[in-house]
């Protein structure tokens, strides 16, 4: 019966003594489809690239930026006396490193002036903010264009200016401080 | 074995699956660099509401040490702020009730539990951008009064029939005679006070009733000579007395 079926359909027989894949215009229509699909997609994929890296550079510096400032605004809060001298931001708080400063046999109700530490947060030119303590100079955070301070009672009003990608974002807070010495 | 090759149809299909693969993996892409987006911003409305809060700690602290602590007429309520454009702000603002010492303490006295109702308010901050919000709630205490003084009525003294009683009352004052709020005292009989008893009207020791009697085991007694009826205050680290006038027993 196979036989007689395959004698039956000699058409079918001439096509699979034809050698088997694409046809020219097959393969030129496979590729054009193919390269237009890449083309769009690595188009795609770039620009979000360049996006990525736009927001992540722009995320990275106000990250730090808010960083310092709250760095800055929590150091604030033990601060028990506190001097603004221009964009130079200067107080001073209780020294924890001192032995026997928290037993609590005598009242800690006033510190002798050796057991306080002074700390000052300014810019150093080069558009990065410092912290001066004890002769020591930390980096807070780099890319600074501004840094502003103002002390109304117990209002701290601060202000840091970071360059963001192309653009400079500025970002102020409020400390309220009412342990300060009136 | 079949030698036959992918057609064109199986081959497009194919690109089709492909290219959906791919505009899947851009689509997470986006969506990945849209989050970080709204986190940036989320951020940012965090950084603005904790602001707002402290502007407002500090509006309360140097304007309350002046007016009544209710009136809040006056909080710091701009919507917007010129550093966070982009972010709207509304303030609201409720009185709250805090319990001394504490609602979990003061929960075994239903009806008479010793209650603050002067002394914080509750302080709501809404940051709004797009179609996002933030919300900021917190405390507000009113700025700690000084106190000078406690003030027992009656001051005057006077004598006490057996079996009479006096309603006494205790109330602090600060430097400016102001009374100050949510205070509590404690009392004591000084100079004498034997035969006479003092019992407390309010928990929070603002009323009492002195009495010229006491019972001990059934039998009523009596006392005689002078005595003063004491009150503690305590106001943060100061403590101050305050005394009734002499209390003649006859």
């Amino acid at each position: 019966m196979k036989n007689q079926r395959r004698q039956e359909r000699p058409t079918g027989q001439r096509r699979q003594e034809r050698s088997p894949g694409y046809t020219l215009a097959e393969t030129l229509i496979t590729l054009f489809l193919m390269a237009m699909v890449f083309g769009v997609v690595a188009v795609l994929i770039t620009r979000g690239y360049r996006v990525l890296t736009f927001q992540s550079q722009k995320e990275r510096t106000t990250l730090a930026a808010q960083v310092a400032l709250d760095r800055m605004t929590a150091e604030l809060r033990e601060a028990t006396a506190v001097d603004v001298v221009g964009p130079q931001l200067t107080f001073r708080k209780i020294d924890k490193s001192v032995a026997g400063r928290f037993d609590l046999t005598t009242p800690p109700t006033t510190y002798p002036l050796g057991d306080e530490i002074a700390v000052t947060y300014q810019t150093d030119g080069a558009g990065n903010l410092m912290r001066l303590v004890g002769g020591q100079s930390q980096l807070i955070v780099e890319g600074v264009t501004g840094f502003t301070c103002s002390l109304t009672g117990p209002r701290l009003d601060a202000a840091l200016s970071v360059q963001e990608a192309t653009r400079i974002t500025r970002l102020s807070t409020v400390v309220f401080l009412p342990g300060l010495a009136p | 074995m079949s030698r036959r090759g992918l057609s064109l149809v199986e081959t497009v299909v194919a690109s089709f699956v492909l290219i959906a693969g791919f505009l899947l993996m851009t689509r997470l892409f986006h969506a990945a660099l849209q989050y970080t987006s709204q986190i940036d911003s989320l951020q940012m409305a965090v950084l603005l509401a904790e602001k707002r809060m402290e502007e407002i700690r500090c509006w309360s602290w140097q304007t309350h040490a002046a007016t009544a602590f209710s009136d809040w007429s006056g909080v710091p309520n701009a919507a917007t702020d010129a550093d966070y454009p982009g972010y709207t702000l509304a303030v609201t603002t409720s009185p709250y009730t805090l319990s001394s010492p504490c609602s979990q303490f003061e929960a075994l006295y239903p009806g008479e539990e010793r209650q603050m109702t002067g002394s914080a308010r509750v302080v709501t901050i809404t940051v709004t951008w797009g179609a996002r919000t933030h919300r900021l709630t917190s405390l507000v205490a009113a700025p700690p009064p000084v106190l000078a003084r406690v003030v027992v009525t009656p001051t005057a003294g006077q004598s006490v029939a057996r079996d009479g009683t006096v309603s006494l009352t205790a109330r602090g004052e600060d430097t400016a005679n102001r009374p100050i709020p949510d205070m509590m005292f404690s009392w004591y009989i000084d100079r004498g006070g034997i035969g006479s008893f003092i019992d407390p009207q309010r928990r929070d020791g603002t009323q009492m009733t002195f009495q010229h009697r006491v019972v001990l085991d059934g039998v009523v007694g009596y006392g005689s000579g002078q005595c003063q009826v004491v009150a503690h205050g305590r106001c943060g680290p100061v403590q101050i007395d305050g005394r009734t006038g002499f209390l003649d027993l006859p």
